[in-house]
């Protein structure tokens, strides 16, 4: 048995250099303005999938923290998927109060102003009582959307910089033809982390931690005795978005009750990891390599699908205050067509939660040293070059940024 | 029918039904953190050694509204038995061993 050579993959970037890296855009409120207003509030981000709203007049709420913002996603009768603010026209009320549902039209629960599925103001009670009320102009405020595999971007800028295919670039095209689709049974897990969304980003996209901090729980399953040290497949760079393709440990020898549920998963029904390695686009497990294991995915900046065989999930951060951040983990699952089936998307679902549980203190305890000033430098090894390209992105999104506004 | 009844063969396993039927993910989970390493070892050794005679009964049943309420039974023990196989083989403790609070980390959407 070998185990993995030393990896040789930052000095092929040179921009990314090999140095330590500041860590005050993690720490500083100012900075994290500006990465509101160059990063979050003009680049295109996810709502959801389409299968949450499969038929007409079915909607969802997104809320967007970062903003504290509201944004309406409904599937017209025309079969399009259309974006709103949620916001009444004639005062501002939120129209949806539910999370997601189905409806005809949008009434206001406050004046009862109607709108259509398209978004026009059809109904307002009293109309002869306003002043000069040109309804036409009046129609729900649309929020720039659209779609890649299934899942449904937004954009806060009206007109975009970039299209949603242009923004994703390589990335969106060497992923495409993944079957997303498969996973239309869907649960979400939710929390408020006390760490700066870049150190969440951070805390998934590197395996050099695995056979440390999950050593009672998946490190043998990613990283066995041919890569102790988490070295990574392989990292692919696309622009602002990127892949880093880790390794699985062949030799693997399942847990008691995991053996019993791998005997019974049937492939790409579950969340297991247990389906097929072969027909899988180029940019899954972009080495086609056999000890592969899964994809950590980076759609910039927030937006991580998870993907292996036979399953996917996914982590999204919604950045609230420098050291504040929404995280959502959500997964996307093939309806169970048995009872067995059912219990086998309970168990991986527990052994994915469990494992994450474990990631998050440590989140918390770097912003605790950076925040006090203790710790003023981050030191990142070859295999943590998903963490320095994720901060050089950052920084040239925002000076690029600020150069255009500044010439304009 | 008695409320804690099982398909033919499970018997031996109604005494768990009244403590450990939970009807969602998050009661599981509370139930899990709510335990002694004692009562939670106790419930898999119970079922742990019949999981692959429960899932070869029921990778018979459709997974639908028709699903029988003795099955419906089984498959709830199973679950519970998925939630708390961790505690038993990866941590030797109920909650993640210097696991982040689940408080903090809710399932707001739970597949049914």
């Amino acid at each position: 048995m070998t185990t993995r050579a030393p990896t040789n993959f930052t000095t092929q970037f040179p921009e990314l250099g090999t140095g330590p890296i500041d860590v005050g855009p993690y720490r500083d409120p100012d900075y994290f303005e500006r990465e509101k207003a160059a990063v979050f509030a003009r680049t295109w981000l996810v709502a959801g999938r389409d299968s949450q709203i499969p038929n007409p007049g079915d909607y969802f709420v997104r809320d967007v923290p970062t903003f504290d913002l509201s944004l309406i996603f409904v599937r017209g009768k025309d079969g399009q998927i259309r974006g709103f603010f949620n916001a009444c026209r004639h005062r501002g009320n939120h129209l949806c109060v539910e999370n997601s549902g189905n409806l005809r039209a949008f009434t206001c629960k406050f004046h009862g102003w109607s709108y259509n599925l398209h978004g026009e103001l059809a109904g307002v009670p009293d109309e002869e009582s306003f002043f000069d009320l040109n309804k036409s102009q009046l129609n729900l405020i649309p929020v720039s959307t659209d779609m890649w595999q299934g899942f449904i971007f937004f954009n806060l800028e009206s007109e975009p910089d970039q299209s949603l295919e242009q923004h994703l670039g390589e990335f969106g095209e060497a992923l495409a033809g993944y079957p997303f689709h498969e996973g239309s049974a869907r649960y979400q897990f939710r929390g408020e982390i006390k760490a700066n969304w870049k150190s969440m980003v951070d805390s998934f996209t590197e395996i050099y931690h695995v056979p440390f901090l999950h050593k009672c729980s998946i490190s043998d399953t990613l990283a066995g005795p041919e890569n102790p040290l988490g070295r990574l497949l392989d990292i692919r760079l696309y622009g602002p978005h990127k892949t880093s393709s880790i390794t699985s440990n062949k030799n693997y020898k399942p847990w008691p009750v995991q053996g019993i549920a791998y005997e019974f998963a049937q492939s790409g029904a579950v969340t297991g990891g247990q389906g097929t390695k072969e027909g899988l686009p180029p940019g899954v497990n972009p080495t086609k390599k056999d000890d592969w294991g899964l994809d950590v995915n980076v759609i910039f900046p927030t937006f991580l699908p998870v993907i292996g065989p036979g399953m996917y999930f996914t982590h999204q951060m919604w950045p609230v205050a420098v050291d504040r951040t929404v995280w959502e983990m959500t997964g996307f699952v093939a309806p169970a067509r048995t009872a067995a089936d059912r219990f086998i998307q309970e168990y991986f679902l527990v052994e994915l939660r469990d494992a994450v549980l474990e990631d998050m203190n440590t989140v918390e305890r770097v912003q605790s040293s950076i925040n006090a000033g203790v710790i003023n430098e981050f030191h990142y090894q070859d295999n943590e070059i998903a963490l320095r390209h994720q901060n050089h992105v950052v920084n040239k999104c925002l000076n690029t940024f600020e150069s255009r506004v500044a010439a304009e | 029918m008695a409320s804690t009844g099982l398909p033919d063969g499970f018997a031996e396993l109604e005494r768990l039904v009244d403590e450990w039927l939970l009807p969602s993910m998050t009661a599981r989970s509370q139930k899990r953190q709510a335990s002694t390493m004692t009562e939670i070892t106790n419930f898999y050794n119970a079922v742990k050694p019949r999981l692959p005679e429960i899932l070869e009964l029921l990778s018979s049943i459709p997974y639908d509204d028709a699903l029988p309420a003795e099955e419906a039974r089984l498959l709830g023990l199973a679950l519970m038995l998925a939630e708390i196989t961790t505690a038993v083989e990866w941590y030797e403790q109920p909650g993640v061993v210097d696991g982040f609070d689940p408080e903090r980390f809710k399932l707001v959407a739970e597949l049914s």
